[in-house]
Formats: structure tokens, sequence, C-alpha cells
């Protein structure tokens, strides 16, 4: 066996070929991830100011680069003799020839045992003493060649240096020592102008909400959750910054130099103008925020099963019931409430008490519950009922419960079907209990009231005054009443119109309705009115004995003529005859003076703004020179309605033109013109069509009264 | 000598000769079409005698514009037309913006636009006031006939709308830009658009109480475009009134006040409430809403013309969809309309309604409809029961009123009224100005009468900044209450107002004096195009002229006439008179004399 002395160092000299040409591609590799991180960085993800996450995205973007380059150049650099001898074709083959030698040589040694320090000639195909003389010329050729000549790095390290630069500019134009660099080369080149650097807001949830804390930078638009606090950590050169809400104007002092902190809380709709200024009153750009405030949605609650009113005969019956609730945060509880109306006439007596329902939480947000209410736990008699609600809080501090949707169980009286015609009306008989209920609820409210915030007495009150209304209501249009058209944005479809109600009362005053029923029911919705209103400022004591009148009042009217009531229930026509019926002379006419109408504020203030910025748009000089100007203006137009969007984008557009230069700012100016324009056009009237001329109506004028002749005179009873 | 005697008289001899044949040249649009004129008169001085205005006697005319001029007094024939209508890539037809608007409602600019379709790009348009774009919008396809139309003249024709948001009163100059082509080639025109504060004057009248009326009468009152008086008689000489509302409705005077009249239970009106009505529609050419409340019979439906009237009611209300414009809609279960709509009625909304059997849709009935008496405007409303479906979830109550009415009074005919032929106008550029006299103009239709203006006095003048232009004269135009004048646009640009007063009454109508001035031009080149070929000549591209004057050569006979000319002016004597010298001198030189 010949022992081919080259075999060695010629599979060194290869191996280092091909160590170099890994290098080389993982650095291009490398390379050609970190562009793409550049680019991910760029289009923001990951969010600025996410430094380590960054440089994280950036490793994982190179790992990713080279092990794809590697895996691209493996089979090349499997046949690394090739690519040599294609750089240098001075082997003239050699190279190719002497690595197949050596690699049939070694399969003939079962490969890894030929690791040895000489290879044998024995197993070749070629003769050893060919094999041992090709490769002291590959290796005689070799010698000469250079690998970092055959195998340049140079392409791979200045793209790899380069992406790295870039990469490392991106995420370090975050890092604070280079922000203060590029603040301290502003100040240098405008040292009198006052100016922003830098905006970090912090959004902090209440914490019952359980929501993350949010960071943003340089927004200009942020939305909170009601509660929230707005943390704005400002950094930039002023003495003080001006900051304007909706609630009003304030003055920041720095904290340190050029470094300030603001807390606000998100409670309603608006914007957060932040204007920096010197000692000397030169203000700078301002920076504008539109602020949106994400309500707590109270928990919504239904009874599912059985979701109707029962009229059971069975006083020993057991309900089924099933109950789902659902938050947008978070409930906190639910229970089945239930009042049990006992007694007879007009004299009822209530029970409150509480079913225990069984919880399935599916999650923090959606409740199912079931439970059982047992009829002869409560000892019913015929005519009796209980009415049962379910009851949900979420979880924000001081929130009134939300009930769902009341439903009666009623054990119906023997016979009771017979006497329809001479009973009180089901529906109204719900009525005269709903009265009784909003005494009850009164009355709790009351012995609650010490111990209850402000607010939630107030909003409770309110809740009590919605109910007083709906009851009114059916009483009013019971009567004849009409609801009323006049209502404003707050209204509500249960306000009541005064004045039908008060023409019926006319007619009752004049006596021409003898009906002493009417009359207590319509003082029954009288009190019912004040009582609305006095619980609407929450005045609960003397609400609460307007309601006790307007129940007595409806006792006395039910008594007294019930049959009335029932033929009352359906919808009345009015009475003609009746009309011109009473006595003239004291009659008189009334006048009043024209009424003039009401422009809508909100239409007034957007039309003010339309003409503000189309004059600024459409204006001769420079936007530049009116950069306070647009900043004031996009405060105000985001102060007519801070949280309708189309109104923050065109005030972003107006805010951000100022930035611009003078040719791109009028251009935005352009657009917020025309998205103003949409706004106002959307809440005016509709535009007229045209008119036709007066030739035109008259001609056709003409040619119809020309008609109307010819037709009378070819009819028989119209020939003259 | 003799040659130079001859010359210093200079006979003129009048023989009969062909020579170059004598063509006009006349712009149609003198302020327009002047520069391409100029080009057609320098293409055709070579071959031709050329003159630039009209003129009877001339071989053939040539008019350069897009359409036929308003007089064709002294066109010669054979007729000839260039026109560089068809080589534009976009033109603006036709630009349609109320003389007049409220403050308090968009204003429509509609305008139509026609352009070379074959070029297959949108057509952009744009609304710019104080250079500002207000407004913008863009075609993508448009319908037009391409099998009849070669493929190289193929244009398209686009009507739209844009639409301007005023915010104060004032007059207003709008641009209408439209752009089309891969050249951004561009065609636009002015508007000028008088917004105002001023309300439309409302009478809401009662004989009886309503609930229609009153509810309608509260929506009127919403709307700022409207000043509502009222009147609501509650019993015999009782009533309820807001503002200064005539009490009757027989008393002309009074009624002459209001714009429009609405009329809530008209079934209680007396004839004397429906001569008067009548009167007001017919004289005073305003317009009156009849909101009926039930199926009472009564005078006022000799207003209506309607012989028999259909009743039905419905369970549920049943939407009333409006047939044109607006999507808004009422609702009405109980529903009165007229079994035949009358002849010259225009349905305005019909209830929409299901045929119970198959389910198809079928038209329901027109239960809101409006018809002309007179020069007035009559709209009758037979959702008796509208009101109860005023919810704005339920229905557009307030918004269907207030648009009707407010519609209906606007075009109630004014005292005195003015129309410009062009309201935006170069300096000392002449428009036709038309004055109507609403007394005389409709009290002499209704009469039957002739009865002219002669009882009142009209003065129109021009005012600019403050000063006034010498009074301008207005001449009859035949028609009773109508006149007809010229009125020339001062040279300062600016706004200028015309002011006429008749009768009392004044208007002032504004006029917008520029010359940067842009204007739509009509599209007549059909009807020119037919003219001159009536006339043995053609409709020639201003694009492609160059076989233009071989054509023009050829419909000109060669005819010799009769002309007076002057030998002695020909250069070719220059020759003889110097030979002649020249001899004398060498006949001299051989003579031996100096």
């Amino acid at each position: 066996m010949t022992v081919i002395a080259d075999a060695e160092p010629l599979r060194q000299f290869l191996r280092n070929a091909a160590r170099r040409m890994r290098f080389i591609a993982i650095g291009e590799g490398a390379a050609a991830g970190l562009c793409v991180a550049f680019v991910l960085a760029l289009l923001g993800v990951p969010a600025r100011g996410a430094v380590w996450l960054a440089v994280l995205v950036a490793l994982l973007c190179a790992a990713a680069g080279a092990v794809a380059r590697l895996a691209v150049t493996s089979a090349v650099r499997s046949n690394i003799a090739h690519v040599v001898e294609r750089r240098a074709p001075s082997c003239r083959n050699l190279v190719i020839t002497a690595d197949e030698l050596l690699q049939e040589r070694a399969g003939g040694l079962n490969g890894p045992k030929t690791t040895a320090a000489h290879t044998t000639a024995a197993h070749t195909t070629a003769p050893p003493h060919v094999a041992a003389l090709v490769c002291h010329e590959a290796m005689r050729v070799v010698r000469a060649l250079d690998l970092r000549l055959l195998f340049p790095a140079r392409t791979a390290v200045i793209a790899l240096g380069t992406s790295a630069a870039l990469v490392a500019l991106s995420v370090a134009r975050d890092v604070e020592p280079l922000r203060v660099a590029s603040s301290a080369v502003r100040s240098v080149i405008s040292p009198d102008v006052p100016r922003i650097d830098e905006l970090r807001i912090t959004i902090t949830p209440p914490s019952y909400s359980a929501r993350p804390v949010v960071s943003v930078r340089d927004s200009s638009r942020i939305e909170a959750l009601i509660g929230s606090r707005i943390s704005l950590q400002i950094r930039g050169r002023a003495d003080s910054l001006l900051v304007q809400t909706l609630r009003g104007t304030q003055r920041i002092a720095p904290n340190t130099a050029g470094a300030f902190r603001l807390d606000l809380p998100a409670d309603a709709d608006g914007f957060i103008s932040i204007t920096p200024m010197l000692a000397s009153g030169t203000t700078g750009a301002a920076r504008l925020i539109g602020v949106t405030v994400i309500p707590d949605a109270p928990p919504r609650v239904r009874i599912v099963t059985p979701g109707r009113d029962l009229f059971l005969r069975d006083t020993q019956a057991v309900i089924d019931l099933a109950v789902e609730s659902d938050d947008d945060l978070g409930l906190a509880t639910l229970q089945l409430r239930y009042t049990r109306v006992a007694g007879s006439g007009e004299r009822f007596t209530f029970n409150e008490g509480t079913i225990p329902l069984t919880i399935s939480r599916e999650n923090s947000r959606v409740w199912k519950a079931s439970g059982r209410l047992a009829l002869a736990a409560l000892t019913l008699t015929p005519g009796d009922l209980v009415v049962y609600r379910a009851v949900s809080t979420d979880r924000r501090p001081g929130a009134p419960a939300t009930e769902s949707d009341a439903f009666i169980a009623e054990i119906v009286s023997p016979g009771g079907d017979a006497a329809a015609g001479f009973a009180i009306d089901p529906e109204l008989e719900r009525s005269a209990v709903s009265q009784a209920m909003v005494v009850l609820k009164t009355e709790q409210l009351i012995a609650r009231m010490s111990a209850m915030p402000a607010d939630s007495l107030r909003a409770a009150s309110m809740e009590l005054a919605v109910e007083q209304r709906k009851v009114r209501a059916e009483f009013v249009f019971m009567m004849g009443g009409e609801l009323l058209d006049e209502r404003g944005h707050e209204g509500h479809l249960d306000d009541l119109g005064e004045e039908a109600e008060a023409e019926a009362e006319d007619d009752i005053l004049a006596g021409r309705l003898e009906n002493q029923g009417r009359a207590a029911l319509m003082r029954a919705i009288r009190s019912m009115s004040r009582a609305s209103t006095l619980l609407n400022v929450a005045e609960l004591t003397d609400a609460l004995t307007a309601e006790k009148l307007a129940l007595s009042q409806l006792e006395l009217a039910f008594s007294r003529t019930r049959i009335i009531l029932r033929a009352l229930a359906e919808r009345e026509a009015l009475d003609l005859s009746r009309r011109l019926s009473g006595d003239l002379t004291d009659a008189r006419s009334a006048q009043r003076a024209v009424s003039a109408p009401v422009t809508d504020a909100r239409t007034l203030a957007l039309r003010t703004a339309l003409s503000t910025l189309a004059t600024i748009a459409g204006g001769s000089s420079s936007v530049d020179t009116q950069r306070a100007a647009l900043d004031v203006f996009a405060q105000q137009l985001l102060g007519v309605d801070p949280s309708f969007e189309p109104l923050q984008a065109v005030s972003t557009l107006v805010s951000t033109a100022s930035m611009q230069n003078d040719r791109e700012a009028r251009l935005q100016l352009e657009r917020a013109v025309r998205a103003l324009a949409g706004i106002v056009r959307s809440s005016s009237h509709a535009a007229p069509s045209s008119v036709p001329s007066l030739e035109a109506a008259r001609l056709n004028g003409a040619l119809i009264d020309a008609r109307r002749r010819s037709a009378v005179l070819i009819t028989p009873g119209g020939a003259r | 000598m003799a040659i130079a005697v001859v010359a210093f008289i200079d006979p003129a001899i009048t023989t009969m000769r062909s020579g170059k044949p004598l063509v006009a040249v006349v712009p149609v649009n003198t302020h327009a079409d002047s520069a391409l004129a100029a080009h057609v008169r320098e293409m055709l001085d070579d071959r031709f005698l050329v003159i630039p205005s009209r003129f009877a006697r001339a071989d053939a005319t040539v008019l350069v514009g897009d359409a036929l001029p308003l007089s064709l007094d002294g066109v010669s024939t054979p007729s000839f037309a260039v026109t560089d209508a068809i080589a534009r890539s976009v033109r603006l037809v036709s630009v349609r913006a109320p003389t007049s608007a409220s403050v308090h409602a968009p204003v429509r600019i509609d305008f139509t636009a026609e352009y070379a379709s074959a070029a297959e790009s949108p057509l952009s348009f744009a609304l710019l006031h104080d250079g500002v774009i207000v407004d913008r919008g863009i075609v993508d396809s448009v319908i037009a006939d391409r099998a009849v139309i070669p493929a190289s003249a193929r244009r398209a024709r686009v009507n739209s709308t844009l639409t301007f948001v005023p915010t104060q009163a004032g007059t207003v100059r709008l641009r209408v830009l439209a752009s089309h082509g891969m050249r951004g080639d561009t065609a636009m025109a002015d508007a000028l658009v008088a917004v105002h504060d001023t309300p439309l004057s409302i009478l809401v009248f009662d004989p009886r109480p309503s609930y229609q009326s009153t509810f309608v009468r509260r929506a009127l009152e919403r709307d700022a475009r409207l000043r509502v008086t009222s009147r609501t008689v509650t019993s015999r000489n009782i009533s309820t009134s807001a503002g200064r509302a005539p009490s009757r409705l027989d008393d002309a005077e009074e009624l002459a006040r209001f714009d429009a009249i609405v009329v809530g239970a008209p079934d209680a009106l007396s004839d004397r409430d429906v001569a008067g009505l009548e009167r007001f529609l017919r004289e005073r050419g305003g317009s009156v809403v009849l909101l009926l409340d039930s199926r009472a019979r009564g005078p006022f439906e000799r207003l209506t013309g309607v012989r028999e009237w259909r009743y039905r009611d419905v369970d549920r209300g049943t939407r009333i969809v409006p047939v044109f414009g607006d999507t808004a809609s009422l609702r009405a279960s109980q529903q009165y309309a007229p079994a035949v709509l009358p002849d010259g009625a225009t349905a305005l909304a019909r209830a929409h309604r299901t045929t119970s059997d198959s389910g198809a849709v079928a038209k329901g009935d027109v239960v809101l409809w409006a018809t002309s008496v007179g020069a007035g405007r009559l709209v009758v409303s037979g959702a008796l029961d509208a009101w109860r479906f005023r919810e704005r979830e339920v229905s557009a109550f307030d918004r269907v009123w207030q648009q009707l009415v407010v519609a209906a009074a606007a075009i109630a005919v004014p005292p005195v009224s003015v129309t410009l032929a062009q309201s935006v106008l170069a300096p000392h550029e002449e428009t036709v100005v038309n004055v109507s006299v609403r007394s005389a103009l409709l009290r002499g239709a209704a009469n039957g009468s002739a009865t002219g203006v002669a009882a009142t006095r009209v003065s129109v003048e021009l005012v600019v900044g403050d000063s006034v232009s010498a009074p301008i004269r207005v001449w009859p135009s035949g028609q009773p209450g109508q006149l007809v004048g010229s009125v020339r646009a001062p040279a300062a640009s600016g706004i200028a107002r015309l002011v006429v007063t008749a009768g009392g009454h004044r208007t002032e109508t504004p006029m917008l004096i520029d010359s940067a001035r842009k204007r739509a031009s009509p599209d007549g080149t059909d009807v020119l195009a037919a003219w001159v070929a009536t006339r043995g000549g053609q409709l020639s591209d201003a694009s492609d002229l160059a076989a233009f004057p071989r054509a023009l050569e050829a419909a000109l006979a060669s005819s010799a006439r009769s002309e007076r000319w002057h030998p002695m002016r020909s250069p070719w004597w220059l020759l003889p008179f110097v030979l002649a010298l020249s001899t004398e001198w060498w006949l001299r030189r051989r003579g031996g004399l100096a």
C-alpha cells in the first residue's frame, strides 16, 4: 500500500477553504437579516422605545438570515474543490482530480478510518504512484494560492457592518444619550425657539379593569378607559408648558431642567394641547393630542328562562330560572331578586328577597346562572304575584347595579277569567303596581342614602326618575296624551308632551267629562311629573311625597271607575263634536311672537370653523406664518365635539399641516377643508334642488288650465 | 413723360374681371374665439381676400366657434365653420348654480361636461372657492353611443353635481374645474351665488286645529331657512296666532307677504278662503301646501282637480317614499290619494306597498303630489296621520316637511325678478338683462289681459362700490310685465350689483367682472354643422385645417365681377418707364447731347 504524503495537507487546504466560505455565507446572511430588521424598525416593529426588544428582533433576523444563507450555499460548499478550481483556473483541474482520488481512497478505507496521517493508494482505481503524483502536483499548486484572495470577505464584511450600523442607528434613536445629543444639536441650531423633543404618554387603566399599562410616544391620539390616569412625560427646551384641555388651561413648571411631568384623569373625551414656552414669553409649536375616553359599559343581564310572565293556578309550583349576564370588563355579582306582592283591592303588601343562584363563569366577563323559584315558600294566595328580576354589578367601585327586565308570576284567582270585562286590565294593574314599586324603591334609596357617595345617589335617583316617567307614560297614553316631538338630543322616548296632557286636563276641568276616576288619574299623572322632576335632582323626600300622592290618586281612580279604565286602554279618537261647544264669551284669542329658529350650536361652530379654515387654506400668506393660528384652530375644532372621530381626523390634519412645508401644508389644509365641509354638509339640511324658471311654471300652469277646461267641455255635465 | 403724366392722373377703370374671393372670417364669441379666428385668417390670407367681420356681399363666411351666433344677419353664403370643440379633450357644456342660496343649506352646483371618451381616462372635477378645492369627484365610466360615433370623435357627456357649503352671507364666486386625459386637459367655468341669511316667509293656516298641521308647523319652526307665521282658528272668532298672521285667506294683499302657505285641515276652508288661495297661486305665484288630515270633502278640491279619491287604512304605517331625490321618507297608516292623478300633476312620494298574493312589490298610491295653478304650485299631502309616525327613529317627518316646504317656497315668484344672460363677465363685456314685474306679469295673465308695466315705474342701475352708473334702459319685450335691456360691464374688476326697483320693490343681482373669467361653452356644434351644411359649407376641426382652404376654394364658384381698378398702380409700369428713360439717355449720348 502506497502512502500519499500530500493527501492530508491538501485536505486541510480544502477544509480551510470550506470554512472560509462558510464564514462569508454567515456574514452575508446576517447582513440580509439585519437589513430586514432595519426595514421592520422603520415600519414600527417593534414599537419605538422598546430598545431591548429591537435588539432581540435584530439578532433573530440576523441568525435567521445566516442559517438561510448557509442552507442555500451548502451544496456549493460540499464541492469546495470545484469552487477552488473555478476561482483559480491555474489549477488546471488538478485540485478536483486530487480531491476525487482522495475521496475514492477514503471510500475504499471505510471512510472515518481513513483519517490517519497517511492515506494508502492500494484501493484506488488509479495507480498509487499516479495518485501520489497528482496529489503532489495539486499540493504544489495550492501552496501558491492565498485563501483570502480566493474567497474575499470584504463585501460580506462591508454589508454586515453597514446593516449592523443601520440597525444600531434605528435602535439608538430611542436611546436616551442619543436623544439628548439630538436635542443639544437642535439647541445649538435654534437656541431661542422653545420646543418639545419628546412626549411620552403612559395610560394607567383603573385597577379594577385589570388592563395593562400602555405607553406610547409622540402620539397625536390616545384612547383610555374612563377612570384611567394619563401621565405625560415631556422633555424639551422650555421654561414652562402651557397645557390646555377642555377643563381649562394650566402652566406646568419643569421637574428638572427641560423635563416635565403631568398627570390627568381620563374622564371625558377631549384633547390635550401642550405649548412650550420660554421665560421671555416666546412660544413654540404646540403638540395636540386627541383623547378618546372609552366608557365602562354597565353589565347586561337577562332572564333567559322562562323569560315571560307566568299566570299560574298552582301555588306550589316551582319555576326554573336561567340567567345570563356579561360585561365588557368583568362581572362582580349576579343575583336574582324578587318582590312578593300580596293583598287585594288596592292594598298591596310587598316583601323582598333573593333567590340563590348557581353561577357558572365562562370567564370573568360572561356568567351564566340557574336557580329555582319555589312559590310554596312565598305562601302566595290566588291574586298574589311575585315580581322577579336579575341584578348584576361589574367591578367598578360604586357602580350602580344593572337590572334585567322584571317578570311576574301571578297566581290566577278562580273565576278571574270570567270577570274580564269588569276587572282591571292586567296591564293597568301592572302599572299600578309599578307606581307602588317606584314608591318602594324610593324608600329603599332613602334608607341607603347616608351610606352612598353623592354621585352614586344621584345616578340611582335619576334611574328612579326614568322608571317614574315610564309609569307616567303608560297612564298618559291611556288618557290619550301624545309623545312630544320637541325632544332635545338628550331626550327620551318616554318624555311626554305637556301640551297634549294639558289639553285633556282642560276638558276635565271644564266639566265636560264627569268622570272622577279620570280626574284622579290626571292628578296622579301630574304628581308623577313632579316626582320625576324631583328625582332628577335627587330630592328624594319630596319626590316620595309626590309618588305617594300619585299612588293614592291611582287607587282612587281604580276603585271608582274600573270599567271606564278598561275602555280607555284603547286608542282614543278626537271627539270633534265636543269642539266649539263651550261658552265663547270666556274664550280669547292667543297671540305669540314668531319663534326664531335656534341653530344648533355645534353646526354653528362647525360652520365658523369651516370659514376660518378655508380662509387660512386659501390665504396668500405663507402657512409657516400661521402655525400658531393653526394650532389654536386645531384645539378649537376638537373642542366642538371631542368624541366625534371625523372631527378628530380633521383636527389632526390641521395640527400636522403646520409641520409641513408650505406646499404640503396647503394640500393638507385643503383636504381638511373638504373633510370639514363634508361634516358640515352631513349635519345641515339637504341641498335644495334647482328651481324651475318662471316661464316654465307659467307655461305648465296654463297647460293644466287648458286641459282642465277641455276636460270640462267634453264631459256631458260640463258641456256649455 | 406720357407714362409719368398718366401715372399722375391715376385713371380708374371699371371692368368685369376675376379676383381673389372675398371671405369674411367671423368669431362667434369675440372674447373666446378671437385667437382661433386670427389663425384662420392667417391661413386663408394667401388665397383669399379676408375681412375680419360679417359682410353680406362676401363670397363666403367662415364662422369660428362652437355654436351659431345669436344673430345671423350679414352672414353670407356659402358658410363654413371652424371649431376647436372637437379637438378639446374636455369641455364644460353648462354649469347650473342658483343665483341665490340660503346660508343654512349646502348649494348644489350641477354641471354637464363633455370629453373624449376614446382617451379612456377618468374625468375628474373639482369645485374651487377662493382657490381652495372644496369638493371634488371623479367619473370612471359613461354611457356613450359608441356604435354610431366614429372612434376618432367619440365623446361622452356626463351630468354631475358638486356641493358648496356656505358659511356666511355674501356673494360667492365658485369655479368648476374639469380635468381629463393623459395631458391633464382642463376646462373651467365660473359661477356666482349670492348667499343670503334671509328666511323664506311661510304662513301656516289652520281653519280648525289639526294634529298634522301642528306638528308640521313645529318642524318648520325649527328650520332656520324659514320664518313661520301661523294662525289656528280654534273657535268662531277665536284663534291662536304667532306673528302677524292674516285672519282670513281672502285678503290678497296680506297673503302676498308670504312665499308659501301651509293649510292644515283644508276641508274646513270656506269658498272665500279657497278663492283667496287661488288668487295667491295665480296672481302672487306663491305655493300652497294642503295637509289633509281627514277624508272630508270641501271646496278646496276644486284647486286640486281631483275627481275621485282613494282611501287606504293599513294597520302599521307604510313608508311614503319620495319619487325623486332625497331618500327621506314619511310613514302613514291612513292614506288618501287621488284615484287618478290629475292632468299635469307630478308625483312627489308614493306609498311603498307589497301585493299580498304574489309578494311582488307594486307601486303604491301617490300620497304626496304637486300641480301647477297658474304660476303657483299646489302641493297636496294625503298622508293623513303621518304625524303619528313623526319620531326620528320611525320616519323623517321633520326633514321631509322642511325640504318640501322650502322647495315650494323657493319657487314662489318674487315681486321683481332679474335674470342676466351672463353673471360673470369680462370688463366692458355686454350681456342681456331681463326684468319681470310680478304684479303686471301674473295679474295680467290671470285676468287674461295684456296689461303691461306702464303703470309701474322700473329703474335699473349698475352699482360698483359706491358709484352708481347712469340708468340702464330696459324695453318691453312683448310679454306683459317683462322688460329686456342690455348692460355693459364696467372696466374695473370686482363685484358689481345690478339694482332694479319696480313698484316699491327693490332687488339686487350681483355680477362678477373679471378679465380672467371662465365660462361654460354650450355645445352647439351639431346645430352649427347642420346649419353650414345647408348653406353649402362644412364644419372643420381646428386641429386639422390643412384641407380647409382647398375645400373653401372648391365651394366658391369662380365668377367674374364688375370691379373698379387702377391700371397705373401696377409696379410693372416701372419697367417701360425705366426703359424709356434709358433709351432717351442713350440717344442723347449718341447725339452728343449731355
